[in-house]
């Protein structure tokens, strides 16, 4: 079930009026978006259900078993097999194509016909959301942050359906305390909620499908035949594109999460106004990245154990985090190329500072240059990350910087326009969202609805027919 | 506009109870209903035939009406118009017994007209006598159909490419087909299409949602059935003559084999009827592709084997279309029927 749809909107109509009624009774309220939740993940297929059920119950096993360990020697070996389930799972559904492929392609190599199992894997959506979500909250149990919850809680939280798909990533001690005081039905902060489901459905209809449709999907599938000036476009495009379509996807879930009383964290903060890559990655997709940081990055000792470790933590993250996106070398370029980037930054960092050389001073020409910059990295990489292969995006990059002239026909004025909207919006101050959203949350609910509606109408009006996935569903 | 007590802000903005919400939502969704009734009602129309379109359109068809009456369709109308979108209601269309087709000067559709670029000369070459390709004079193909074209239209574009004596254009849109003309009419477009393309050859790959109910004099037929089935002969006799009337050379590409065994079923059905009314037209090549993604046991396979032996992902995870090496798979060998029926093989 897609958020921008009218099925959905029916759906919700029915959860918001069942949940706010029930919120005075703990027990059926649970139950209920239970249910709900799991109606919404069937809706795409119901055999995926089972698996979330599983994963349900092979973590809070975990869970309450590393709770209950007298012994630091079984509350690793918990911790370890519930990493390892998770692992296998996402391995099986995620990775099996790729390892089958590159395993028989390297056997083949060396003069070996291997027959490897050949099957039919459908991947299930959100997995990846899901499965990080139920090992933070295992390792957070290990780590003594939280306890285990009951087993009701933990199947609410892991299964609540906003955020169930694709994000954002929301831990344990994040989820469940806000399930005990049952929410006020007086106190709903619906104004903002509303603003961020608005503009979720119109950075995703009227932005990122449109671009898809109008530049991106062509010039990605056939570079070669566009000049680079397009293709340097294009580029542009798939930037805002992918920024239009994953931040909306969670400025919606955290909207709908607000309606029914649950506060998520930002999952994205102006990614295109940072000033270095470091600075993009606590802006991009921030759930993911404090996860990485978390989960990851510390583990494997940080910035604590020297110099080339530093250098060889943040690669080993950035490489995993480009995995995590799913099993093929372009993802693994990505990853390597911020892990780079990152790593040159910090290097700068230090060289300059163990040179007693001052920093450079913040002035607005310096900060556009460094904005300028760093767009341009992120954009380097995305080429990885959108073309369908390596040759793709060599040719990309090959048409950008080597045969830039040329006939510019899909560079239309309204490409143009959702291009530098798209980017521009990254530069509204939060003050001036936050006076327009003060003066509508005083409006009567009935003008607030006729406003709604007619922005309603013009979504719909300035997007294309039908509605696309979202692009993060595939991860 | 009312001033909120302290208790009632978040961060300067004043929160609601949930019945409030309940309201503004509602509000929200139902006029949004009736200023969208237009819009919505053609999606509902465009749905496969059956039980969920008929209550969608059902539903749909008094709002959109209610709508029209209270003007509240005028502001959608509006937008539409500025936007250049506006589709007027069918019953403003005004009527015409036979499309009316208006050709470039010195454009003849029942033969291929090749413009050379500098000399700005025309070549008129007869229907059956295929010309001559060269760089000077590449041939124009054009790539239509449903969203198998997706990945397949740009493959075979960038083969095309490759072999330096090709022109391409690819035009493909989803969910469309030859049976539900009321959500894309085919004949239509290509009808439109032909005089500004001027193909020498056409690429046609249709079928994927051609599987659904059809009405006909007011009876539903069911996919399958010989009535069926013998409708969707005269669509894709009718899709083959309009494309004739401005191209030498059709590529009917037939279907391949699906990992449904229902689906299979039914593309070999369609098969036979695209096979069928190619044999009747001298201008229609039926390409067949349903072998090509078997496997070794001659069964479907998302992975398969290239001639240099690597094993790769052919089709996608719906057990249908196709992956990029699935699209360069059927690209490669659509490319070599053409190139060896026009003589260019060694451009290869």
């Amino acid at each position: 079930m897609l958020f921008p749809t009218v099925q959905f909107a029916i759906f919700f109509v029915v959860v918001f009026l069942g949940s706010w009624l029930l919120m005075q009774h703990p027990r059926p309220w649970r139950w209920f978006v239970l249910a709900s939740s799991y109606f919404f993940y069937g809706f795409w297929d119901w055999r995926f259900t089972f698996l979330l059920a599983g994963s349900t119950l092979v973590n809070q096993f975990c869970a309450v078993r590393i709770h209950a360990a007298r012994t630091p020697r079984a509350r690793r070996g918990f911790l370890a097999g519930g990493i390892a389930a998770n692992l296998a799972v996402l391995g099986f559904f995620k990775y099996y194509g790729f390892l089958v492929t590159s395993v028989t392609s390297v056997l083949e190599s060396v003069g070996l016909r291997p027959n490897p199992p050949l099957l039919e894997i459908i991947l299930p959506v959100g997995i990846s959301f899901f499965t990080f979500q139920a090992m933070s909250y295992v390792i957070d149990v290990f780590r003594e942050k939280i306890r285990p919850a009951r087993w009701l809680d933990f199947a609410v939280y892991l299964s609540f359906f906003p955020q169930l798909v694709a994000g954002p990533i929301v831990r344990g001690h994040e989820f469940l305390p806000q399930m005990h005081p049952p929410r006020d039905p007086r106190h709903i902060d619906s104004s903002r909620a509303f603003y961020l489901i608005f503009i979720g459905l119109a950075k995703k209809i009227v932005i990122a499908d449109f671009l898809a449709g109008h530049i991106v999907d062509r010039v990605f599938a056939s570079p070669g035949l566009h000049s680079g000036l397009v293709v340097l476009f294009a580029v542009y495009a798939y930037a805002v594109q992918i920024y239009a379509d994953f931040s909306a996807y969670s400025d919606i879930a955290i909207g709908v999460a607000l309606l029914l009383g649950f506060r998520f964290p930002d999952n994205f903060n102006s990614p295109y106004a940072a000033v270095s890559i470091t600075d993009f990655w606590r802006r991009w997709h921030m759930t993911l990245s404090r996860w990485l940081r978390d989960y990851l990055y510390i583990p494997l000792g940080g910035n604590q154990r020297g110099r080339l470790l530093t250098y060889r933590n943040l690669m080993i993250t950035m490489l995993l985090g480009g995995l995590w996106h799913g099993a093929n070398w372009r993802f693994v370029i990505w990853g390597g190329l911020h892990g780079l980037f990152l790593a040159v930054e910090r290097g700068v960092v230090e060289w300059r500072q163990a040179r007693g050389i001052a920093p450079l001073p913040d002035t607005l020409w310096l900060r556009a240059l460094k904005r300028l910059g760093t767009f341009h990295l992120v954009c380097l990489a995305w080429v990885f990350f959108r073309a369908d292969s390596l040759g793709t995006a060599w040719t990309v990059l090959g048409r950008i910087f080597g045969d830039f002239a040329g006939p510019a026909t899909l560079l239309t004025p309204a490409v143009l326009v959702a291009i530098g909207v798209g980017i521009a919006a990254q530069y509204v101050p939060r003050p001036v969202v936050n006076r327009a959203l003060s003066v509508f949350s005083r409006l009567r609910p009935a003008l607030q609805g006729v406003v709604l509606a007619f922005v309603l109408m013009l979504i719909d009006a300035f997007g294309p027919e039908g509605v696309a996935a979202f692009i993060y569903f595939q991860f | 506009m009312t001033e909120p007590r302290r208790s009632q802000l978040i961060e300067g903005r004043r929160v609601w109870a949930a019945g409030h919400v309940l309201l503004t939502g509602l509000i929200c969704l139902g006029l949004a209903t009736f200023l969208n009734a237009t819009s919505l009602l053609r999606t509902a129309e465009r749905q496969p035939l059956g039980a969920t379109r008929t209550v969608a359109v059902g539903i749909m068809d008094p709002l959109a009406d209610i709508s029209g009456v209270l003007l509240l369709d005028r502001p959608r109308r509006l937008v539409d118009r500025a936007l250049g979108r506006y589709t007027p209601p069918a019953e403003e269309l005004p009527v015409a017994s036979n499309p009316v087709i208006i050709y470039p000067e010195g454009w003849d559709p029942s033969t291929t007209t090749s413009t050379t670029p500098g000399e700005q000369t025309t070549t008129t070459v007869p229907p059956d006598d295929l010309r001559e390709i060269t760089a000077a004079a590449p041939m124009k193909l054009w790539i239509i159909g449903d969203s198998f074209v997706e990945l397949f239209g740009p493959a075979l574009e960038n083969d095309a490419a490759d072999t330096g004596v090709m022109r391409t254009e690819v035009d493909f849109r989803f969910i469309s087909g030859l049976v539900r003309s009321d959500y894309f009419d085919w004949p239509a477009h290509i009808t439109q299409r032909l005089p500004a393309v001027q193909p020498d050859a056409v690429v046609v790959m249709f079928g994927g949602n051609d599987g659904q109910p059809m009405t006909r004099g007011g009876q539903q037929l069911e996919p399958d059935t010989p009535e069926w089935l013998a409708v969707y002969h005269e669509l894709v006799g009718e899709a083959m003559d309009v494309l004739l009337t401005g191209t030498t050379r059709v590529y009917w590409v037939g279907l391949p084999i699906m990992r449904d065994d229902r689906f299979t079923q039914r593309v070999i059905g369609f098969n036979t009827v695209y096979e069928e009314e190619a044999a009747e037209r001298p201008g229609v090549v039926y390409v067949n592709i349903f072998d090509l993604f078997k496997d070794e046991n001659g069964q479907y396979s998302t992975y398969l084997r290239t001639e240099s032996g690597n094993l790769l992902e052919m089709r996608m995870e719906d057990g249908a279309h196709f992956t990029w090496n699935g699209a360069y798979r059927l690209s490669g060998l659509v490319l070599e029927t053409i190139a060896a029926e026009w003589g260019f093989t060694d451009h290869l």
